[in-house]
């Protein structure tokens, strides 16, 4: 695969560098409250210190924990449900409206209901997470099996493939391009469940990021609470190359958009 | 005695109105080769998609060696009109798919059959990689690796350039001689058809039928024989005659019906 042009290589690091550069004179020249916004060599200068006492990590850990198993759960089981109504349409008809009725209710609508049904622990933080994955995996999955798998089904079918070799060569693979791609979007949602219920509902122990970050504010720390976002966003960012180089492996036969658009643009 | 392959189709129809398909009966031997010729739309890959098993709302049966098929067997095998080799599997891989679960050394038999279809440096190869000739000839080694009775061939050589068309079919013809089966083939090319067949049926739209039949030229056979265009005229002729004039007639100007709907089947 080409690389990019050695200036878009630098481009691309030099659009945070400027956006950190605008947002360290803003603060300095107190266009922005600093009441509301610390300066990123002050953040940075506090996140060194959380990171040597072992909070922030500790936090960090916690949530990058609960998101992970989370993830794994609300894939398998959003994929386990698309694939199966997906090829029986008797089953679809009956399941389907409730699904369709219940996808649509935002995440964190969910938290109250899970609380009460596996109680204030661990449990319910990674349900609520696999809940707000698992539609849209669901959804994804259940689209691509009907538009791609039905074809290659009857090519299963001539050579008499049983189950447990249709899910593998068949179903799989044809629904793996759209989980990746549902994977990707619903890690933003699950991210944004997650934060509202250790916001919510977590110890000052195993709280989270989340738990941190709303703490830190309540304080009015405003440099820790700042730490804590980038902190977010550099684990967000990491799950998502990660998610990105599994792609990239695990379905190498697809002409990614990515591969398309580099070889018809400038 | 029963022949290899017995279809015998009285009637099949999508709605209850009309009969897409009415009264087609035809029996294939081991190592025959019958090509099926007719008008777009008219069901023939709908009637091998019954041979095959993944359409079983039909009045008849179809038997192989005497035994009627209600299921999709291995032991016939469909060639899809677009091939649908699995994208996500490399030559090999597809292959590979094709065999039963437990063939013995499963690589070195799908290398043994893309090497036999000419394709031994496309082993590691993605199917989106391949060209058409090519993908037209890994199916066939993917049908053919688990020696099925019967082979099915949806239109095999419909989107391929000439020379990439008679490799193809120099390749099926060689996988044949080693391991006969029966074969029913749909074409849109009349010289396809008279160069691979040994029996050609011309079939009508709506319901199909077969209008006439025409028995092959003796093997072996070269492109160039004269004998192969004789026959390719003679159906061609009768295609003229048979198809084209009543399908003039039934959507031309004197056809009672509206102008727009003139212009729609002309297109």
């Amino acid at each position: 695969m080409k690389r990019p042009h050695v200036s878009l290589r630098v481009l691309r690091w030099l659009c945070p560098i400027l956006l950190l550069l605008a947002w360290e004179i803003g603060v300095r020249t107190k266009l922005f409250p600093s009441s509301e916004a610390a300066a990123p060599s002050d953040i940075l200068r506090h996140l060194g210190s959380l990171v040597r006492q072992g909070d922030l990590p500790r936090h960090a850990v916690y949530s990058v924990l609960r998101l992970l198993v989370g993830l794994v759960l609300g894939t398998v089981a959003g994929m386990c449900a698309g694939i199966t109504l997906g090829t029986r349409y008797s089953l679809d008809f009956v399941v389907s409206p409730t699904i369709q009725f219940l996808a649509p209710i935002p995440g964190v609508v969910w938290i109250p209901v899970l609380i009460m049904v596996f109680g204030i622990g661990e449990l319910s933080k990674v349900a609520i997470v696999s809940v707000a994955i698992f539609f849209l995996i669901y959804i994804h999955t259940f689209i691509a099996v009907r538009s791609t798998a039905t074809e290659y089904l009857e090519v299963a079918a001539v050579y008499e493939k049983r189950s447990l070799e249709r899910i593998r060569d068949v179903f799989l693979p044809a629904v793996a391009p759209a989980v990746f791609a549902a994977i990707r979007v619903a890690m933003a949602f699950a991210w944004v469940v997650l934060f509202a219920v250790e916001y919510a509902y977590a110890t000052p122990r195993e709280g989270g990021l989340g738990w941190f970050i709303a703490n830190e504010r309540g304080f009015g720390r405003i440099e820790n609470e700042f730490a804590g976002v980038l902190v977010l966003g550099a684990i967000a960012f990491l799950a998502d190359r990660g998610i990105a180089w599994i792609e990239h492996r695990a379905v190498q036969w697809t002409n990614t958009l990515q591969t398309t658009l580099r070889e018809v643009t400038p | 005695m029963s022949a290899l392959l017995d279809v015998r189709v009285d009637s099949m129809c999508y709605d209850s109105s009309t009969n897409l398909i009415e009264s087609i009966t035809f029996a294939v031997d081991q190592g025959e080769t019958i090509a099926i010729l007719g008008p777009s739309g008219a069901g023939k890959s709908t009637l091998l998609r019954m041979i095959a098993g993944l359409i079983r709302n039909f009045e008849g049966s179809i038997l192989l060696n005497g035994v009627p098929q209600t299921q999709p067997s291995r032991r016939i095998q469909l060639v899809f009109q677009n091939y649908r080799l699995f994208p996500w599997k490399k030559a090999a891989g597809n292959v590979e798919f094709g065999m039963p679960r437990d063939t013995p050394a499963k690589d070195q038999e799908a290398a043994n059959w893309i090497g036999r279809v000419g394709l031994a440096d496309k082993l590691n190869a993605w199917p989106k990689n391949l060209s058409g000739g090519e993908t037209a000839r890994l199916a066939l080694a993917r049908a053919l690796v688990g020696h099925p009775d019967v082979l099915l061939l949806d239109e095999p050589f419909q989107s391929l350039d000439l020379l990439s068309r008679y490799l193809v079919q120099d390749v099926l013809l060689d996988a044949l001689a080693n391991a006969p089966a029966a074969v029913v083939m749909i074409s849109h090319s009349v010289d396809d058809a008279v160069f691979l067949a040994d029996r050609i049926f011309l079939v009508s739209r709506r319901p199909m039928t077969v209008l006439k039949s025409y028995y092959g030229v003796q093997r072996p056979r070269r492109r160039s024989d004269e004998q192969l265009s004789v026959l390719a005229a003679t159906i061609k002729r009768d295609i003229e005659q048979c198809l084209l004039r009543t399908s003039i007639s039934a959507t031309g100007p004197s056809a009672v019906q509206p102008a727009t709907q003139v212009r729609t089947g002309a297109e």
